[in-house]
């Protein structure tokens, strides 16, 4: 008895859907291995491709980003090899790996970064959402507390003491988003960018007969201020700013895949 | 007679005036020299060119252009002279002059636009010299630099020791060496670091000196003129000595220009070998390798450590002495300290670290060749390291060793253990991580998500309800007031109603009974005696009141009055 089509239709759509899942699933690992035999065989050129293809569908791995950042060290793209372990590092804090070549590169670079205070340290082990955690219950406790001082003939007697409170869990509240606000401004990942360029300056102003505040070696960590068309007004490790041509850097964080067209 | 008087005294005014006049007109002069006499300045140091004006003030150029002349102009000085009787200013601007080649040159003539007239000093003939050596010390000069090379000739990367020493007249005149400047476009000068103080009696004169020992050598062969170098010093003008004097001391800055002297670069002899790496002196070379045990693929670790007088800085590392490609070779590191290069007299080393992995089972490190240039013996030496033997074992993971980072040691021949702190050089990016990535989820862009919003709407309904409740209790108890409007009038209040002793006595008890029945409206829930009295004091200003035999108009009296205030006072603690 021959089955009506019907009763396959279902079967066969569900087998495509289960072998494409498969195949997408395996694709990025054959393609990262495949990446990393051309770079084993020195075609360099072909395994930054690879790897790059991988990154614009969005893939987030530590080792991808640590390769292609590899890759483009030995393709002499040091400044886009900075950036790469710099997000390899954002993916996987403290990858031993991309510090070590962070090390490299900033021996071999002598370029400039931002002081590691050990206030940034700790700001940054702290989870990105701890101060608005932190501020959020703090508020919001401090607000029933005093409500409850004020309405509550229970807590009348202790009104003192209920309102002395309140106003520790506002406190502690305000910090919180003190702190989320430092957080956001100066750890945040997504404000700091990399000069990619070998012959990028931070000028006075946004034209390019403008005076030079600095010139930037590639590899450079900037924080972004302000666009303005082709250029971005950067804070400069140092106490410095300046306005740097947008294709001289590239944000850390998110990746942008249109910089690979 | 008055006549003869007024021709006298006209005359006698005619005469002083044209006196008077006569020299003002004649010192407007204008003059330049060159102070030294002979108008010779020796190459590259400086003499002093002045022109003076005699009437007044006149603005002259800061520079003068003069071919193979620097002349700039340094001060300018004013003071006043009784000339004839008549008060005349002078100004005198002084140039400095130095001539960068040797020859004859003209100071052109400057002219300055004065009024109607134009002032026009004259041209000056100056001959550029090179000084004799043995003119270089002379004592007639209060102040001189000198130039002293170790030797004239020699070859292109050469160290060659030099001095330049500042000389400046009498005991411990030299308070400070501010600095040294000693240029040229074919050499690279180590700097001037050290500074030796000392004294020498030059002509029977006592001098200061100032020595600064330093090395330099050459980039490009041939003849070249080195100098003149300059040395500012602080020259010590009063107070100079030990104790309080010392605290006074004045000085004042003075450039010290050397003389200068002819060098012959030569160049490098052809043919130099293939491991020469431009070295150029007399060295010795000693390999240290990090490990003689290894599997294949495991990275060694190479010092070089080359020791010897002469120019290290333009030294590369030893090269294989056969080109082998079996072993996988990284870019050496050079590391070269300040305080450990050779002056050109003193041995120095340097140290360079190559990596190089195995790719076969090899028995032995093949010798490593460095050759560099002999410039005494003139010729190239070529030095070798012998060959290490080492055993380079094969096992599965091996090609693993690959992925690890590059054991790079601190130089020992031995092993680290595991305990011993790695130094860590970094000479090469890491290689790329071999196996399969781990694919991470989106890092979401920092959303504050479900829970966060949960907890936000949870505080939210619990503050919004304390917040109701006590809305509504705060209307409800404002309507009950509406409704019970509470009188207008406190206990406390109605106490200042209450007249005192002699008002009627109608009017003080009825004051009084306010008073009370207020107080037990406020203190409903008072629990001790106070309500009884109350109660009595009030019982007693009704029977008053309100009982037939009660005369009301009646003066109260003071005692009774008294003891009335005083309760309601009690009361109202």
């Amino acid at each position: 008895m021959k089955p009506s089509t019907t009763i396959l239709s279902p079967f066969a759509a569900s087998f495509f859907l289960a072998l494409s899942s498969i195949c997408f699933s395996e694709e990025p690992d054959a393609v990262f291995l495949s990446a990393n035999a051309d770079f084993e065989s020195k075609d360099f050129e072909q395994a930054k491709l690879k790897f790059q293809s991988l990154v614009e569908k969005s893939l987030i791995s530590s080792e991808l980003y640590f390769n292609l950042g590899t890759t483009h060290f030995r393709l002499g793209n040091e400044g886009e090899a900075m950036v790469w372990m710099r997000r390899a590092v954002i993916a996987e804090p403290g990858m031993p790996e991309a510090r070590q070549n962070i090390e490299f590169l900033r021996i071999r670079l002598g370029f400039l970064e931002f002081d590691d205070s050990s206030l940034r340290q700790l700001l940054g082990i702290l989870p990105p959402a701890a101060g608005r955690w932190t501020g959020t219950c703090c508020l919001w406790m401090g607000l029933l507390c005093a409500a409850g001082a004020v309405f509550s003939n229970r807590l009348r007697p202790n009104r003192s003491v209920t309102v002395t409170l309140a106003t520790i869990l506002i406190t502690i509240g305000v910090a919180g988003f003190a702190l989320q606000h430092h957080q956001n401004r100066y750890i945040d990942a997504r404000n700091f960018s990399t000069i990619t360029s070998s012959d990028a300056t931070a000028l006075t102003a946004p034209s390019p007969s403008a005076k030079i505040v600095i010139a930037l070696p590639p590899g450079s960590e900037v924080r972004a201020l302000q666009t303005s068309g082709q250029w971005c007004y950067v804070d400069i490790p140092g106490n410095l700013r300046g306005w740097i041509k947008s294709s001289h850097l590239q944000s850390n964080w998110p990746i942008a895949t249109q910089t690979f067209n | 007679m008055l006549r003869r008087l007024a021709i006298f005294l006209l005359t006698l005014f005619i005469g002083f005036a044209s006196t008077a006049q006569e020299p003002l007109g004649s010192q407007n002069i204008f003059s330049a020299e060159l102070l030294g006499g002979d108008n010779r300045i020796p190459v590259g140091e400086y003499s002093n060119l002045v022109f003076k004006f005699a009437g007044g003030d006149i603005d002259l150029p800061n520079q003068i252009e003069a071919d193979g002349l620097e002349i700039l102009q340094s001060r300018k000085q004013q003071h006043s002279l009784n000339i004839n009787g008549v008060k005349t200013f002078v100004t005198t601007h002084f140039y400095t002059v130095r001539g960068t080649e040797l020859g004859t040159f003209i100071i052109p003539a400057v002219e300055v636009p004065l009024k109607d007239a134009t002032l026009k000093s004259e041209a000056i003939q100056v001959t550029i010299y090179e000084r004799d050596n043995s003119d270089t010390a002379n004592s007639a000069r209060t102040e001189f630099g000198k130039l002293e090379l170790e030797k004239a000739e020699f070859y292109v990367n050469e160290i060659v020791p030099f001095t330049m020493t500042g000389y400046v007249r009498g005991r411990n005149s030299i308070n400070d060496v501010v600095r040294a400047q000693l240029e040229h476009e074919s050499f690279i000068f180590k700097g001037f670091r050290n500074v030796r103080t000392s004294a020498s009696e030059i002509g029977n004169t006592l001098f200061s000196e100032a020595a600064l020992p330093s090395t330099f050598f050459a980039l490009k062969p041939g003849e070249h003129r080195l100098g003149p170098g300059t040395i500012a010093v602080r020259v010590v003008e009063s107070g100079g000595g030990r104790g309080l004097s010392a605290f006074f001391t004045r000085t004042s800055l003075k450039e010290l220009a050397t003389n200068t002297v002819t060098t012959t670069v030569k160049p490098l002899p052809g043919g130099a070998p293939r491991s020469f790496t431009g070295g150029v002196g007399n060295f010795m070379i000693k390999m240290i390798p990090s490990t003689k045990e290894l599997n294949l693929g495991d990275p060694i670790s190479i010092d070089f450590e080359v020791t010897g007088v002469g120019n290290l800085r333009t030294m590369s590392a030893p090269v294989f002495s056969v080109s082998d490609k079996n072993w996988k070779t990284f870019t050496p590191a050079k590391t070269l300290n300040e305080e450990q290069d050779s002056d050109g007299i003193e041995p120095g080393t340097v140290t360079f670290s190559q990596v190089i992995i195995p790719e076969f089972e090899a028995a032995e490190i093949p010798p490593f060749e460095l050759t560099y240039f002999n410039p005494i013996s003139a010729e190239y030496v070529t030095l070798k390291t012998d060959s290490i033997p080492i055993s380079v074992t094969k096992d599965g993971s091996s090609y693993e060793a690959l992925e690890q980072p590059l054991n790079v040691s601190n130089g020992g021949s031995e092993r680290e253990t595991a305990a011993a702190q790695p130094d860590p050089k970094f000479e090469d990016m890491m290689h790329i991580r071999l196996n399969a990535p781990r694919w991470l989820a989106e890092i979401s862009p920092d959303n504050p998500g479900v829970f966060y919003i949960s907890m936000q709407i949870l505080f939210s309904v619990s503050f919004c309800t304390i917040l109701g409740f006590g809305l509504f209790r705060w209307l409800r108890q404002l309507k009950h007031q509406q409704n019970h409007p509470k009188t207008s009038t406190t206990f406390r209040q109605s106490l200042k109603r209450i007249p005192k002793d002699g008002a009627p006595k109608k009017e003080f008890y009825h004051a009084v009974s306010t008073s009370l029945t207020l107080w037990k409206d406020e203190n409903s829930e008072a629990s001790d005696k106070a309500p009884e009295v109350v109660d009595n004091l009030l019982k007693r200003c009704e029977d008053l009141l309100y009982s037939g035999e009660f005369t009301s108009d009646a003066p109260i009296a003071k005692n009774e009055a008294s003891e009335i205030h005083s309760i309601l006072r009690k009361l109202q603690r």
